[in-house]
């Protein structure tokens, strides 16, 4: 694993491996539902990347705590590393932000990229997230949540 | 950046679809499968 994937996935600099040997990808699979799905993003056949997308109020972790209905919330990975710098990743998130506000009652997307990775925020702030407050999650992430507002994206699609 | 149409009729809320570049490049979007928690493990579980 990279050491940059492991300085974007966690604060916790004593991990060896991105996400810990224990994460069980079967559990985590086992736990998706109508508020919690991981999608597989594939080129010509090819997974190259993976996302989550929840609705945070409605998720059973409750990991995003108390927040408002009618919100989703992403994560992104792309895998190789071969895969990164081609813009697949400002792809990815174009094609699920659009996909979460096909559904009318969505009204802002949440996405927590660690305080300290300020390029994820710069890619993020490039589609119109902004940054609305720092977070802990896990107890030992030190987040900075970023929001992207309906009205917000549209202005952005529009400007494109 | 264009968004393809859905690939499926709209019958649930997770579904496949695709989104298109403007250099012709497409990505295809899947919900995942419990046949895809390999994949997951070994080669797409790096965050960005």
């Amino acid at each position: 694993m990279q050491p940059d994937v492991i300085a974007a996935s966690s604060d916790n600099r004593d991990l060896a491996k991105a996400f810990g040997e224990d994460h069980d990808w079967a559990h985590e699979l086992s736990m998706q539902s109508d508020v919690c799905q991981y999608y597989v993003v594939e080129l010509d056949g090819r997974p190259v990347g993976a996302m989550q997308v929840i609705d945070p109020h409605l998720e059973p972790t409750h990991y995003w705590g108390d927040v408002e209905p009618n919100l989703r919330a992403l994560d992104i990975w792309i895998g190789d590393p071969a895969d990164r710098g081609l813009g697949l990743g400002e792809m990815m998130m174009w094609g699920m932000i659009e996909a979460c506000f096909e559904d009318a009652n969505v009204t802002a997307i949440l996405i927590d990229p660690l305080n300290s990775n300020t390029r994820a925020h710069a890619f993020y702030q490039r589609l119109g997230f902004k940054p609305v407050g720092r977070q802990v999650f896990n107890d030992e992430d030190d987040c900075l949540v970023h929001k992207l507002e309906r009205a917000d994206w549209r202005a952005q699609i529009q400007g494109d | 950046m264009e968004r393809a149409a859905m690939s499926e009729p709209n019958t649930q809320y997770w579904r496949l679809f695709h989104i298109e570049r403007d250099d012709g490049l497409i990505l295809t979007f899947r919900p995942a499968e419990m046949s895809d928690r390999a994949t997951l493990r070994c080669g797409i579980c790096s965050p960005t």
